[in-house]
């Protein structure tokens, strides 16, 4: 790597503690969070009080971990949902009184069933910088960087106002780019600037931006030498794309696995890069002093084994104005034990490979999530982008996949195109169990991925319509 | 140094400043308490072990 930074346990004695902390120290001091949590939300708020009283949690007392995982009912969008039309716009969730909520963040609305609002103290949108400036930091951010935030700022959620904070918290000096300027224009912009050291992106605008920059004949370890690390969030990859990303900007990749549910991070590849020391898929270790993950199996409930895929549902134990208490993510994370990460007593979950059980696709009977495809698609470093559609043809499934060469390999030749297309083909075939149609269509088809990128479509109803 | 300690004394000084009754400085040390307090709160974790 072109540049380095201090290890960041070294230069902070506060992430030494956290790191040096046993297992036993961090699943006391959960119980202690755990315990005034819901001694407060007893009192103050009567959604958690009567989700207490219906699991047998009398007057908010909770006397272990277990205890507090077997007796609480989890809650789901819908719930929360429901509550903020009985009483909105907060529902009955709120820990505080409602003059101490000074800020609002809502979820994106992406699912359609709604957008979640949640109620924000001025201590909470403290805590909202901070875990964001944890994992950064962490990353490589430091004081008197200059900080690219790719994510639209501003607005209603959490990403619009997390990153900010988080900068300015730091020392940093954000470059809010994202959103309101192009990416031709961000590159000129970058240039300008006299340094780069810090990029904040999703998985696919960083893959986009590095697209463009290639395009233009910009090497960007070339044009960027100074960076301190790339930080991603929200979508999957392949550790084929990753490496080439890290070759091409002569840095670390670091993954953080955030939400508003969570008021920021809850974990991440913290300085350790999105690969382990055997060459496989990194891992992502959880904040567990500032939260309480559990991954469980989404049908029964239970906790999942070491290894195995499995739910995430989340408790705050830090945030005062609208707290998250058991809340089903509908994240599909892979669960790694502590034991298993090579030291500390955080637990962990795998990078790169997060997805949604609401997006799996129950296709000719197989389970698939669509970074199964992006992790087949973009392990072929000529492929720019992608769409794929599941429709129905004659009473049967059938999944077409359109791919576009990337602008810097726009002068493949026919034969190594046609090559591209059957090897893609084949890799979708060995990592989904099936065969699926794929053809190349032209790059400019594919304009306007932004921040997440939307590329499937199940069209199959409309095959069922007469 | 005892950054802990520090910060206690902080919220103790910006508790008796949130006492104002100059409304246009309400918000303001309300969001400076809140500032310390967050500090305190996300330090808390092995602040036991550590002291």
């Amino acid at each position: 790597m072109a540049t380095s930074v201090a290890d960041p346990f070294a230069a902070s004695p506060l992430l030494r503690r956290f790191a040096g902390a046993t297992r036993e120290e961090l699943e006391a001091y959960q119980l202690r969070k755990v315990q005034a949590l819901c001694a407060r939300l007893y009192a103050k708020s009567d959604f958690y009080r009567a989700r207490m009283d219906e699991g047998g949690l009398k007057g908010g007392a909770v006397d272990s971990l277990d205890r507090f995982a077997k007796a609480f009912p989890t809650s789901a969008k819908a719930d929360f949902l429901a509550d903020q039309q009985v009483a909105p716009p907060f529902g009955t969730r709120l820990g505080v009184d409602r003059g101490d909520v000074v800020h609002i963040s809502m979820t994106s609305g992406t699912s359609g069933q709604g957008q979640e609002i949640y109620g924000r103290t001025q201590r909470d949108v403290h805590m909202l910088g901070y875990l964001h400036a944890l994992p950064w930091y962490m990353g490589g951010l430091r004081q008197g960087d200059n900080a690219i935030n790719c994510v639209p700022a501003g607005g209603m959620t959490t990403g619009g106002w997390g990153p900010g904070e988080a900068l300015r918290i730091m020392g940093a000096t954000g470059f809010h780019v994202g959103g309101n300027t192009s990416t031709e224009a961000k590159i000129d912009l970058m240039l300008g600037l006299g340094g780069v050291h810090f990029i904040y992106a999703s998985t696919n605008y960083l893959h986009t931006l590095t697209e463009a920059l290639l395009a233009r004949g910009i090497t960007p370890r070339e044009a960027f030498p100074g960076m301190h690390g790339i930080f991603i969030a929200a979508e999957g990859y392949p550790l084929e794309w990753a490496a080439k990303i890290e070759e091409h900007w002569g840095c670390r990749l670091q993954e953080g696995y955030g939400s508003t549910q969570l008021n920021g991070f809850g974990g991440s590849t913290g300085s350790a890069g999105v690969f382990r020391a055997n060459g496989e898929r990194g891992l992502m270790r959880l904040f567990e002093w500032e939260h309480l993950v559990e991954i469980v199996d989404p049908e029964t409930g239970a906790p999942v084994k070491p290894g195995e895929q499995g739910e995430m549902v989340v408790t705050n134990l830090s945030v005062e104005g609208s707290p998250v208490v058991r809340f089903r993510t509908g994240d599909a994370a892979r669960f790694v034990p502590w034991q298993l990460c090579g030291g500390g007593a955080w637990n962990a979950i795998e990078c790169g490979t997060i997805g949604r059980f609401d997006d799996m696709m129950k296709i000719r009977g197989n389970n698939v999530w669509p970074s199964m495809f992006d992790a087949a698609v973009f392990a072929h470093p000529e492929v720019g982008e992608y769409k794929g559609r599941v429709y129905t043809r004659d009473g049967k499934t059938e999944v077409e996949v359109k791919i576009a060469v990337a602008d810097h390999h726009a002068n493949l030749c026919e034969d190594d195109r046609a090559a591209l297309v059957q090897s893609v083909r084949a890799a979708i075939k060995q990592r989904s169990n099936m065969w699926v149609d794929v053809c190349e269509v032209p790059r400019a088809e594919f304009q306007g991925f932004a921040y997440k990128a939307r590329r499937w479509a199940d069209e199959r109803q409309d095959g069922y319509r007469l | 140094m005892d950054e802990d300690g520090l910060l206690a004394e902080m919220l103790a000084l910006a508790d008796r400043l949130a006492a104002s009754d100059d409304a246009l400085m309400a918000g303001q040390y309300a969001l400076l308490r809140a500032r310390i307090a967050a500090l305190i709160e996300l330090r808390a974790f092995g602040a036991d072990l550590a002291a």
